[in-house]
C-alpha cells in the first residue's frame, strides 16, 4: 500500500539492454509468437514498426517498445469522448485501478515478453527502471511533494507559476549496482486545468551487464519493485534532507 | 543515383538474408562492426542502417530515463484527475484504510503524549493527507455537487438583487419626472 494508490497514476517497466546485431535483424521471427498473444489477448492492437531494428506496439492500456537497447512496457488509460451533434461530448472514463494492482498486471505483461527471449544467448541487462507517471491536483499536493517545490521556489520567496523540471539523483549505492531517480516535475499556472505532473523514474543500473532471461529477471525486478515502492514513499513524505 | 536507392522490396530482402548471414559469419561485435567499412559496400543499403544505429549507442546506454519514450496522459484535466484520483482511493480495501486509520491514531497519541520525530512527523502528515483523500472519494463528488448548487443560488441571489436595484433607480426617475 503506498499513497500512489490513492491518486491517478499509471506504471512503465522498462529496461536497458544490449541485443546482439543477430538477434536484432530478426527481431520479427523472435516476436511472431508475441505478436499471436497480443492478437489473442486484446482487443486493440497495432504494430508500429519504423525499422527493422525496433517495434512499437499498442494493445489497449498497453504500449510495448521493443528496441534493440530498450524494452519497456507502459500502461495508459483510454478516455474516449464521443462527439454528439448539438450536444455536449460524452466522456466514458476508464475502470480506474490502483498504481499497485497496475504495476502487478504490467509485471505480468513484461515477463511474457521475456519469455519470448528465454533461450536466447547473448542479451545482456544493464538496468531495471520502473516508473510512476502520476496526475495531481495542485491544490492538493502530498506533503513531500508541496515541500519540495517549496524547496525548489526558495530562490525567488514565492510559489513558482509555472515549471518544467527534470532532476536525476543517484541516491543509493549497492554491491555492484547503484540506484538512481529521475524526478520530472510539470505546472503551469496559466493551464491550472491541466494539472499537476509527477514522474518517478526510479533505476537500479548494474555495475557490470548480466545475461537476460525471465526467471533471472523475476527476482531482480522484485526487489527493485521493493526499492521503488520505498522510495516513491518517501517522496510523498518529503523524507529527503532539505535543510 | 546511389545503388541503395534504385532497390527494389525483394532485393531489400535478399539484401537482409545476406546482412544477417554476413553478420553471424564475421561474428563481430557492436563496437567491431561499427569501425568495419567493408560491410557497407559489400551489402549496400541496408547494412549502413544497421552501421549508423550501431555508431549512435554507446555499448552500454546507461543514461536515459523512459518516460521520455513513453505517451504521457496530456489529455487529462483537472476535473478528469479529481474524479479518476477519487476513483483509485475508492479501491482501497476496508482492511487497507483500518491499518491507516490505526497508524493516525498512535501516531496522534505520540504526538500528544512526548512529540513526534521529525521522520514521524512527515509519516504523520502524509497518513493524514491519504486518509483525507479516502474520506474525500467517498463524499466528496456529492459535496462538490452542493457546492455548484450553492454557488448557483448566491449567482442568482445576485442577479436578484442587480434587477432590483434597477427596477428602484428606474421607478425613482419616473417619480423625479
Amino acid at each position: 500500500m503506498t499513497w500512489i494508490d490513492g491518486v491517478l497514476a499509471v506504471p512503465t517497466i522498462g529496461i536497458s539492454i544490449n541485443m546482439p546485431l543477430s538477434i536484432v535483424l530478426n527481431l520479427n521471427h523472435h516476436l511472431s509468437k508475441f505478436f499471436d498473444n497480443i492478437a489473442a489477448k486484446h482487443k486493440k492492437w497495432k504494430v508500429n514498426q519504423k525499422k527493422e531494428s525496433a517495434c512499437e506496439i499498442n494493445a489497449d492500456d498497453y504500449t510495448y517498445k521493443i528496441a534493440r537497447n530498450r524494452m519497456s512496457i507502459g500502461f495508459n488509460y483510454q478516455v474516449e469522448e464521443e462527439k454528439l451533434p448539438g450536444a455536449f461530448p460524452v466522456v466514458t472514463f476508464p475502470d480506474v485501478q490502483m498504481y499497485s494492482d497496475l504495476i502487478a498486471s504490467t509485471e505480468a505483461e513484461f515477463m511474457e515478453l521475456l519469455t519470448i527471449f528465454d533461450g536466447i544467448k547473448g542479451i545482456d541487462l544493464n538496468f531495471i527502471g520502473i516508473v510512476a507517471t502520476i496526475e495531481l491536483d495542485h491544490d492538493n499536493l502530498p506533503p513531500g511533494v508541496s515541500r519540495l517545490m517549496t524547496h525548489l521556489s526558495k530562490p525567488w520567496g514565492t510559489d513558482l507559476s509555472e515549471f518544467q523540471v527534470r532532476l536525476t539523483a543517484r541516491i543509493h549505492e549497492g554491491e555492484g549496482f547503484f540506484e538512481r531517480c529521475h524526478h520530472h516535475v510539470e505546472y503551469n499556472e496559466d493551464k491550472k486545468e491541466a494539472g499537476f505532473k509527477l514522474v518517478l523514474d526510479w533505476q537500479r543500473v548494474y555495475n557490470e551487464p548480466s545475461s537476460l532471461s525471465s526467471n533471472s529477471f523475476r527476482t531482480k525486478f522484485r526487489e527493485c519493485l521493493d526499492r521503488a515502492l520505498g522510495y516513491f514513499e518517501k517522496i510523498g513524505e518529503g523524507d529527503l534532507i532539505y535543510e | 543515383m546511389s545503388k541503395s536507392s534504385t532497390l527494389r522490396t525483394a532485393d531489400i530482402d535478399d539484401l537482409s538474408t545476406l546482412a544477417q548471414r554476413d553478420l553471424l559469419e564475421t561474428g563481430r561485435s557492436h563496437k567491431e562492426l561499427s569501425h568495419s567499412s567493408d560491410v557497407i559496400t559489400k551489402i549496400g543499403g541496408l547494412r549502413l542502417d544497421a552501421e549508423r544505429e550501431v555508431q549512435e549507442g554507446e555499448p552500454r546506454d546507461l543514461t536515459q530515463s523512459f518516460f521520455r519514450e513513453l505517451p504521457t496522459p496530456d489529455y487529462f484535466d483537472r476535473a478528469k484527475i479529481r474524479k479518476m484520483s477519487r476513483e483509485a482511493a475508492k479501491k482501497f480495501s476496508k482492511k487497507a484504510v483500518e491499518q491507516l486509520r490505526e497508524e493516525y491514531r498512535v501516531l496522534a497519541l505520540k504526538k500528544s503524549r512526548t512529540g513526534l520525530s521529525q521522520k514521524e512527523e512527515r509519516r504523520f502528515a502524509l497518513v493524514g493527507w491519504q486518509l483525507d483523500n479516502i474520506e474525500d472519494a467517498e463524499s466528496g463528488e456529492e459535496l462538490d455537487r452542493l457546492e455548484t448548487i450553492v454557488v448557483g443560488y448566491e449567482r442568482f441571489s445576485k442577479d436578484i438583487e442587480k434587477v432590483m436595484r434597477e427596477l428602484t433607480s428606474v421607478q425613482l426617475g419616473t417619480r423625479k419626472k
